[in-house]
């Protein structure tokens, strides 16, 4: 497989603090990425390093080229979606349809056209008189007819009420994403969003705490759940972290094989919700 | 997940080619209309304003040399003709010139605060090519439609005019002569590309400023050069940057309007023929002008290039 980026010892600093610190990972195609982190943790200054839009240290390849000389070059080829407040609030539907048709040589009017019909959308409105998630509809219909090869989306659906959430991230696998394209994705709402991921990258206080294709989880990370009388064996196993749940103790393991951990109790590959949780507060813990 | 690292971009990296970027430049620049519909309906509002004085005066009080305007001469007739013409672009050209000011003062501002910069960036425009679009727009495209605009708008007046003069409503003033127009026209478009080329480095300074500060653009365009102003009159007794931004005001039109020291102005009929054109575009100010809003321009760019929305 083919790397679409790969980040070598990626350092940014605002002022004295470091936003990212040495982080290194590769994401090759036709993979959907989730890049978890809590708040402040560096996800959103990596994405802008991805996408040219902030100066860094060390190495980036997006696409092949690098994001500070070839900006203009690489927007060609890489869809990006902030939060759904980025579109002028005095852009009209239709004004968006010509505008990304007189500047992207690959948007196919047609498709947004053909998506926008589904919706309540009127072309004549503009965006500020659109609820957000009909703002959200449009942004995603000027994507879907842009034929890029990586889509970075910076929590897309911030905001958005549940059906929204969920309309999005369908069209989005079953009109959009194939095996040549990438997405990118950060969101905080991972429980809703982690059957979609096909790989995750953890990033904390500016550093990579996990980079890893979501079948190789459960071969790396179990969950083990007992009872709290029988945790003091579990525990002697040296889980990275725990935490009680009505009376039940849940313990993830690292590097641990299921027989080892099978006859202590309840045995499970955790969700990537827990493992984010788990790998945030083992790491605050030690 | 990891790989081998590879091209996966669709060519190697290859200039736009011409056409695509006139393209690009052209939506660029319909865009700036979309966004600053006052651009165009500023301009609209003066016109029409300007058709219903033309409507309902009941006449006109200007006098020269003790004589009325109802009984002037032939050739003085036509000179209405010169002055009605100048006088309705250069009122269109002020109402347009305050709308421009603030556009490039808002420009690359606007889109920050807004956070809009992060939808413009997702899309392969360049930000040499987003600056430069909204730079013609306002030192090229907005005096061009006004040049139209205002000899439309007064031929439309001058008909009104006329057909009132006809039914006895007001006096006839005037006599039509397409030389004398023609030569009107002449004067106002060669008047509106020095004004764009004298100018320019204001708009670019704009919009520098514009990409620059964090806020209140206009603020920043005003306070630092009126402080400048009376803290080099209260330190240093001088009047040096005061004299500079009068003279990056209207300098030229004084180049245009001299020669040899002499002013050579002798009615608006005759423009075409006394003012001082070479001078005027030959001043080295001028160019030198040219080349800072270029330079200008150039760091606006550079500077929006890592500007988001924060």
């Amino acid at each position: 497989m083919t790397a679409v980026i790969e980040a070598r010892d990626l350092s940014k600093s605002f002022g004295a603090k470091r936003a990212l610190e040495r982080v290194s990972f590769s994401i090759a195609a036709g993979r959907i990425v989730g890049l978890i982190g809590p708040n402040g943790a560096g996800k959103t200054t990596a994405l802008k390093a991805i996408l040219g839009l902030t100066p860094f240290e060390g190495h980036l390849s997006v696409l092949g080229r690098d994001p500070r000389t070839q900006r203009d070059e690489l927007m060609r080829d890489v869809c990006f979606m902030a939060d759904v407040a980025v579109l002028p609030r005095w852009l009209r539907v239709q004004q968006a349809l010509d505008y990304c048709d007189g500047v992207h040589p690959r948007f196919d009017r047609l498709r947004a056209l053909e998506f926008l019909k589904k919706t309540d959308i009127q072309f004549k409105s503009r965006v500020r008189e659109l609820s957000k998630g009909m703002v959200t509809q449009l942004h995603l219909a000027l994507i879907l007819a842009i034929d890029a090869k990586l889509l970075v989306l910076d929590e897309p659906t911030l905001g958005l009420d549940l059906l929204y959430r969920r309309q999005f991230y369908d069209t989005l696998l079953n009109d959009y994403f194939d095996k040549e394209r990438t997405i990118l994705l950060t969101t905080h709402q991972v429980e809703e969003v982690e059957n979609l991921f096909t790989d995750v990258i953890f990033i904390q206080r500016g550093q990579v705490a996990l980079s890893s294709s979501v079948e190789d989880l459960g071969s790396h990370y179990l969950q083990l759940n007992v009872s709290a009388d029988a945790a003091a064996r579990a525990r002697a196993l040296k889980p990275f972290y725990e935490r009680e749940l009505f009376g039940r103790v849940a313990l993830f393991f690292e590097g641990r094989r299921a027989a080892e951990l099978a006859p202590l109790g309840e045995l499970r590959t955790p969700s990537i919700a827990d493992l984010f949780v788990a790998k945030m507060q083992g790491a605050s813990n030690a | 997940m990891n790989t081998e690292t590879a091209s996966l971009g669709t060519d190697a990296p290859h200039s736009v080619a011409p056409q695509r970027t006139r393209q690009t430049l052209r939506t660029l620049m319909r865009r700036e209309f979309w966004e600053h519909t006052a651009l165009w309906l500023v301009p609209l509002i003066v016109a029409a304003a300007l058709a219903v004085v033309t409507m309902f005066a009941k006449t006109i009080g200007v006098r020269v040399n003790d004589v009325s305007i109802q009984h002037f001469d032939a050739p003085a007739r036509i000179l209405v003709l010169n002055m009605s013409q100048l006088l309705w672009v250069a009122v269109l050209y002020i109402a347009a010139a305050i709308v421009g000011a603030f556009i490039a003062l808002d420009c690359l501002y606007a889109e920050r605060k807004d956070r809009s910069i992060l939808f413009w960036k997702s899309l392969p425009v360049s930000d040499g090519l987003t600056v430069l679009s909204k730079f013609l727009v306002i030192v090229a495209v907005a005096p061009l439609g006004i040049f139209l605009l205002a000899g439309a708008s007064h031929l439309i007046a001058l008909g009104i005019w006329q057909l009132r003069a006809a039914s006895g409503a007001v006096p006839d003033v005037t006599t039509w002569n397409t030389v004398a127009w023609l030569r009107g026209e002449c004067v106002i478009l060669l008047c509106l590309i020095l004004a764009s080329l004298w100018y320019a480095p204001l708009v670019a300074a704009s919009m520098l400023l514009s990409a620059w500060v964090k806020r209140s653009p206009v603020l920043w365009a005003i306070l630092p050069l009126a402080l400048g102003c009376i803290f080099e009159f209260l330190v240093f007794r001088t009047k040096h940057l005061w004299h500079f931004l009068q003279y990056r005001s209207g300098g030229i039109w004084d180049v245009l309007s001299h020669r040899d020291g002499y002013s050579v102005v002798n009615g608006p009929g005759k423009l075409l023929n006394d003012l001082n054109w070479t001078a005027a575009f030959t001043d080295v100010d001028l160019w030198l002008g040219v080349l800072a809003a270029a330079a200008m321009l150039y760091g606006a760019a550079r500077i929006r290039r890592y500007r988001d929305d924060t």
